[in-house]
């Protein structure tokens, strides 16, 4: 379907008329959740000095005001026709609202109820919503990543797409896609602005309730799709003739798909536990107004944006309310959706070739255009493959009893029907075709982004591209497979199998590491034969236990080593956590074997480990910044276990910096701006960069994520100075740092934000007697005005490898030292290079 | 990868998640476990009756069953436990090398 784009879409709202004319029509208000959240972020934040601070601003379902809404597109000229639609459905479905009865459920106009599609109007309100949301974002904002997992991708992809035409084919279509009619040849295309008003206005209603063709309301210059234009005259909006008069003149093939309305009866629980993607989740808990939970109440929104979140990957799924069988649903969907796709930097930035001028594909192209293949090729495999599973089944007992006695074999790929075996061949190929372009793509984004002088820089980028293809679909594509296999049952066992995924989650965490990397490692397999190898999967509770143990035995080896032996709070904390584990270790055979034993066990284990995690991510944020590397592929090791037994595995080697690292120029920035797993995600625009332009500078962070920035004063951290330090240390970001100068420069870049605050701003973050240097004990000082300064942090880490202490930290302990070298030699003149030398020798 | 090669083998490094930050280490390794486990299930459901089938429904969505209870269910019932364990931990981990070798020799 092709939208025109006309010059009329102003910034009024109000739909096509308005569009007409914009300044006779009032403008439809806009929420702020209507604009892309990274917006609103950065205009919370300049007006609270705190982006993570929702009360202290607007609230998300609060009218943004005009004169915002203006600068918005002013900064964004982009977003004018995405804005002016957002006015427009949310006019149409207050009208639609407007229109009910207390109580009285939203209908879709002019639906037969045997048509009406399975969701319900609320349902569709929110899907319009989220639609709209998306697109105004993907209009302004780059942002590679689909907020949510491509739906196409979940289970229900595998019976959109049949290979081969079939009479249920139509069945297949999804409700809103656009419906095709075969184009008569002397038939014009049709703008909306040519159908009368009121049609217009019908016809746009009914795409956005019922999200017919993309659930996107057409402008005044849209064409109309012809099957709109004959679904209109199958109702009497438009007559035959009206249609000729418009110079189309096709008789229909088919309407617009409606499907069987849901029960107005069902429940809340059944709807959530009905859903069977993300999208559908999160439309559901989105459309509940107050999901009570065992600690506190959320809206619907405000669960539905923690089920969004947990979708990519950034929350644990423990974040889901357990209410309404919440974190059930999400957990079941964890274990069978895949992910999203890693972003493509640059992907939406491509330019279309103009017409009659040809270029060949981008690898970002070349990547859609195998994701296609290979859900193509899918599409036409799992049925097939499950029919045959089926039939297997159907063999009946003998068949079992023989595999059961090691007679039989499961599936010999000779056996196979011809044609399942052809389709599962290409189902291998297109999945290996997509995994090429996939890791071709990361590898590349690896290694422009690189230092050119890492010694390791092929072998991680090689890293990094395997790791993306094993994780984005080598995963994926065996749990969309397993799910298939799992459906080939009735529904009854369907649910043992269901069962069964939510015992291992039961497992907990920790288990659940130790059992995955043991089976990856083949530790499972070398710690003993026979009912070793199952017990590896079924979480005995010995084999847990000696897995335990062979982590406490690695602790005290070589990596315990390397994991204390940096000075620092940190390391002490991190020691601390070792001792406690050893000691519980040593407590033996009578405290494992209780239930508390083991969890206990397991409790401290996992806590020494997620320390681990906490300094090496710190460690590397600190060097991407210092050294300009890409620091993620420079061999951080697997933390769970696998150095314990890593014999057939080289050690990773980690380079380490020079004494003066001198940041090398770098192609690109790195991490990516928007890659959520540095902890951040900045997604604000950022300007292509000119053919020949000289290269950027490397990365620096916009911000630092701490998700608590209160400190609290003690006797031991009384200065706004160790509290920020010590916020720092907590979260792993101090000995990211290799000196203790660079980390001085770091604390006091930020610790100069307070010292230049004003009496009443100091009062405002918790310093109650407005003076810097007066912090009383017990008092709450919020930190988030330094970690959220852009300006500050970006300064911060542009010094922090620079050592410009003498210019700019005369403060605290590295300062003191400094004046006893002063007091001690006077009349040296006081050099940068003269500080630079006396802190190193300070810091190691 | 021969399976059975496959079942001991250490191959965290041709899965390249070492050049991951932690948790996206954690969260492949987590997945990774997860589908072993199902597929593992999937097996012993192939050779089990109905009875049994809902039986071990019920010993699942207990709160309290252990590792070693599920064990002394299946043993008798799936005497090839191990076996089957074997080879679906092989067939993933032989199948994902084979994959990513093909995948990193042309990229």
């Amino acid at each position: 379907m092709e939208r025109q784009e006309g010059p009329e879409f102003g910034t009024t709202g109000g739909g096509p008329a308005a569009a007409a004319a914009p300044e006779a029509a009032p403008k439809t208000p806009l929420r702020w959740k209507d604009l892309p959240m990274e917006w609103v972020r950065q205009v919370r934040k300049e007006r609270n000095g705190n982006a993570r601070s929702a009360a202290g601003g607007m609230g998300l379902s609060e009218v943004a005001s005009e004169e915002d809404i203006a600068t918005f597109v002013a900064a964004h000229p982009d977003s004018a026709e995405a804005i002016e639609r957002q006015r427009y459905t949310n006019r149409l479905l207050a009208e639609q609202k407007a229109h009910r009865a207390p109580g009285e459920v939203e209908e879709a106009p002019a639906i037969e109820a045997a048509e009406a599609p399975d969701f319900t109007p609320e349902d569709l309100s929110v899907a319009a919503h989220n639609r709209r949301k998306a697109e105004l974002a993907q209009t302004v904002v780059p942002q590679p990543a689909s907020p949510l997992p491509p739906e196409e991708i979940s289970a229900p992809s595998v019976a959109k797409k049949p290979k081969t035409p079939r009479k249920s084919r139509k069945k297949a279509k999804a409700p809103d896609a656009a419906p095709e009619a075969s184009a008569a040849p002397d038939s014009q295309p049709v703008t909306l602005g040519q159908l009368p008003p009121r049609v217009a206005e019908t016809l746009n209603q009914q795409v956005v309730l019922a999200g017919l063709f993309g659930g996107r309301p057409f402008m005044a210059g849209d064409t109309v799709p012809k099957n709109a234009l004959l679904w209109l005259e199958k109702r009497g909006s438009l007559t035959r003739e009206q249609l000729a008069a418009l110079g189309y003149t096709e008789t229909p093939t088919e309407e617009p798909k409606q499907e069987k309305p849901r029960s107005q009866e069902v429940s809340p629980e059944e709807r959530i536990a009905a859903a069977r993607t993300w999208n559908e989740l999160a439309a559901t808990i989105e459309s509940i107004p107050e999901i009570q939970g065992s600690q506190q109440t959320f809206t619907g929104e405000e669960m539905a944006n923690i089920v969004r979140a947990i979708a990519r990957g950034e929350l644990d799924s423990t974040y889901a309310t357990r209410a309404l069988g919440i974190r059930d649903k999400v957990e079941g969907l964890e274990s069978i959706t895949p992910r999203p796709l890693p972003p493509v930097p640059g992907f939406q930035d491509t330019i279309p070739p103009q017409p009659g001028q040809e270029r060949p594909p981008t690898p970002e192209e070349q990547l859609e255009a195998a994701r296609l293949g290979l859900e193509e090729a899918r599409a036409a495999f799992i049925p097939q493959h499950q029919a045959y599973l089926k039939s297997r089944r159907e063999k009946g007992f003998l068949a079992r009893a023989r595999e059961a006695l090691g007679l039989g074999q499961k599936e010999s790929e000779s056996e196979l029907p011809p044609e399942l075996r052809a389709a599962k061949e290409a189902y291998a190929q297109a999945k290996t075709a997509y995994g090429r372009q996939m890791y071709a793509l990361a590898r590349a984004e690896h290694l422009a982004a690189a230092d050119p002088n890492l010694p390791e820089r092929e072998q991680t980028a090689e890293a990094y591209g395997r790791a993306r293809a094993f994780q984005s679909i080598f995963v994926n594509e065996r749990a969309v497979l397993q799910k298939a296999e799992a459906e080939s049952w009735t529904p009854k066992e369907r649910g043992v199998v269901r069962k069964g995924f939510d015992w291992w989650r039961r497992r907990g965490k920790v288990t659940r590491a130790l059992l995955s990397t043991a089976a990856l490692t083949g530790v499972a397999f070398a710690t003993g034969g026979g009912g070793a190898v199952a017990a590896g999967i079924f979480a005995g509770s010995r084999f847990v236990r000696s897995l335990i143990g062979m982590g406490v035995g690695h602790l005290a080896g070589k990596g315990f080593d390397r994991f204390v032996k940096k000075p620092g709070a940190a390391d002490e904390k991190a020691e601390r956590r070792v001792a406690e584990l050893r000691a519980l270790y040593a407590k033996g055979g009578e405290f494992w074997d209780t239930v508390e034993g083991t969890r206990a066990m397991e409790e401290a284990y996992g806590n020494t480990q997620e320390e681990r995690d906490r300094e090496e991510r710190g460690r590397l944020l600190g060097k991407a910044i210092v050294m300009g590397v890409a620091a993620a592929g420079t061999g951080i090791g697997l933390r769970w276990l696998d150095q314990a037994w890593a014999h057939s595995v080289a050690p990773v080697k980690v380079p380490t910096p020079g004494p003066t690292p001198a940041p090398a120029p770098a192609p690109g920035p790195w991490p990516p701006d928007n890659d959520p797993r540095w902890g951040y995600t900045a997604r604000m625009p950022v300007p292509n960069p000119a053919p020949d332009a000289t290269p950027l500078p490397p990365f620096i962070p916009k911000a630092i994520p701490v998700p608590d920035a209160t400190a609290v004063a003690t006797p031991e951290v009384d200065n706004l100075w160790a509290m920020v330090r010590a916020k720092l240390d907590e979260q792993g970001y101090i000995d990211g740092l290799d000196t203790r100068g660079a980390q001085n420069n770091l604390i006091g870049t930020l610790y100069q934000k307070f010292v230049h605050m004003t009496p009443a701003e100091l009062r405002s973050i918790g310093v109650a007697s407005g003076n810097v240097h007066k912090i009383a004990l017990g008092a709450k000082i919020d930190l988030s005005t330094a970690f959220d300064d852009t300006a500050a942090v970006a300064r911060a880490y542009e010094h922090a490898g620079e050592l410009s202490l003498a210019q700019t930290l005369p403060i605290e302990a590295d300062a003191s030292a400094l004046n006893a070298f002063r007091v001690a030699h006077p009349g040296t003149r006081f050099t940068e290079e003269l500080a630079n030398r006396l802190i190193r020798e300070r810091g190691h | 990868m021969d399976i059975g090669q496959a079942a001991g083998a250490n191959i965290i490094r041709e899965l390249g998640i070492e050049a991951l930050p932690p948790d996206e280490q954690r969260e492949a390794v987590d997945r990774a476990g997860a589908l072993v486990f199902g597929a593992v299930v999937l097996r012993v459901m192939e050779q089990l009756g109905e009875a049994d089938r809902k039986k071990l429904g019920e010993l699942f969505a207990a709160e309290t069953t252990t590792g070693d209870e599920l064990l002394a269910f299946l043993s008798p019932l799936v005497p090839n436990l191990d076996a089957i364990v074997a080879e679906e931990v092989g067939k993933f981990k032989s199948e994902a090398v084979d994959f990513l070798d093909a995948v990193a020799k042309e990229g």
